[in-house]
């Protein structure tokens, strides 16, 4: 049976958090909402979340893993992109005040959630799995280890959209941009040993947006909880692009 | 010229701008070159060093590769944010204002560049 936390222990958070639902309201709004934290340990932004949705049930967001694997929980947090579940209260919280939006540049469901069909349709848009043209082999495709290795780095991004929504080329331009976590996707295939499509994967980059709309500032790699560094991968891209002979 | 007419239209973009960079910055230093070790010290080999035909097409292709560096890179600012899904409405009209203003710069620096070099 859990022991209630004694009030001494307890120090108050301020959570800003954008609140928006489109079928009553007319416009966003921040709503404060003041909870009650343990001082003796460090709690979770998505922890946080769920006392500020005990006072107020109506607050909506995404979560599901809890533990940074799913990447359902990603919003905007004091002005930057994060998952809420692997972003502690303590290095969250500015002078006691916690803010929160959706992620920006995508269109607001409802609160902190977003729809992410633009991401997604990106994420399609670069075949985001093995293409192969040879006859198959009896057993698997295998790889060496050192082919495997080119693939680290690459295949643990989780599609938060954390990157992507970072991005202003992808603010910009949504449709045309396919934005880093697509861009990613497209050389963790590129770079691999088994794939047989890189020309078409070159070919179909080779657009003025859909790769160069990057400017290279580098929000994707400040961002990316998983520590992953899309702005490399699009220079790798680059670099194929330009060294290819056709 | 025909490998870059073979790339597709991003990868000649990017190409081109670098390149013009590159030539800007390495005429910058060429010409920054002579004023720090001081071969250019008054207006009279300042001059000259203008009147030779060599520094004449340099400062020509200087002035080239400023144009087209700018006419590529504001086109990817105006692309960015001159659009309707910015502007609304008035997205298209900004675009094609911003396209006029820059294009008419770049003609008045070429002419006066030349006017001055020759």
């Amino acid at each position: 049976m859990s022991q209630a936390i004694p009030v001494a222990q307890l120090k108050s958070v301020t959570m800003s958090i954008y609140r928006y639902d489109p079928t009553l309201d007319e416009k966003p709004y921040m709503q404060d909402i003041v909870i009650e934290v343990p001082t003796d340990k460090d709690i979770m932004v998505l922890d946080a979340l769920h006392l500020a949705k005990d006072q107020e049930p109506s607050l909506s967001y995404r979560r599901s893993c809890r533990e940074g694997v799913c990447g359902s929980d990603g919003m905007n947090i004091n002005g930057k992109n994060g998952l809420a579940c692997v972003t502690p209260l303590s290095e969250a919280v500015k002078r006691n005040k916690l803010t929160l939006r959706p992620m920006p540049g995508l269109p607001v469901v409802r609160d902190l959630i977003v729809d992410m069909k633009q991401f997604y349709d990106q994420l399609e848009k670069v075949k985001p799995y093995l293409i192969t043209k040879s006859d198959n082999p009896e057993t698997e495709r295998t790889q060496s280890p050192e082919e495997r290795e080119e693939l680290d780095g690459l295949y643990e991004c989780i599609l938060c959209g954390c990157c992507s929504t970072s991005c202003p080329s992808f603010w910009w331009n949504p449709d045309k941009f396919l934005g880093p976590a697509a861009l990613l996707q497209s050389w963790r295939f590129i770079a691999d040993s088994r794939d047989e499509a890189t020309e078409e994967r070159l070919d179909a980059l080779e657009d003025s947006f859909s790769l160069y709309r990057c400017h290279g500032i580098m929000n994707c790699v400040s961002v990316c909880p998983k520590g992953l560094n899309p702005t490399e991968a699009i220079s790798n891209i680059r670099n194929k692009l330009i060294t290819r002979e056709k | 010229m025909t490998a870059m007419s073979k790339l597709g239209t991003g990868t000649r973009d990017f190409l081109i701008v670098r390149i013009c960079a590159l030539l800007m910055l390495l005429y910058s230093l060429y010409l920054l070159g002579y004023l720090i070790t001081g071969e250019i010290n008054n207006f009279a080999k300042w001059n000259s060093f203008f009147e030779s035909s060599l520094n004449k097409v340099l400062s020509l292709i200087f002035f080239a590769a400023f144009a087209v560096h700018t006419w590529f890179g504001t086109w990817a600012i105006a692309s960015d944010y001159l659009t309707p899904k910015i502007m609304g409405n008035f997205g298209s009209f900004a675009y094609i204002i911003f396209r006029v203003l820059v294009a008419a710069v770049i003609a008045l620096v070429l002419t006066w560049a030349i006017l001055i070099i020759f």
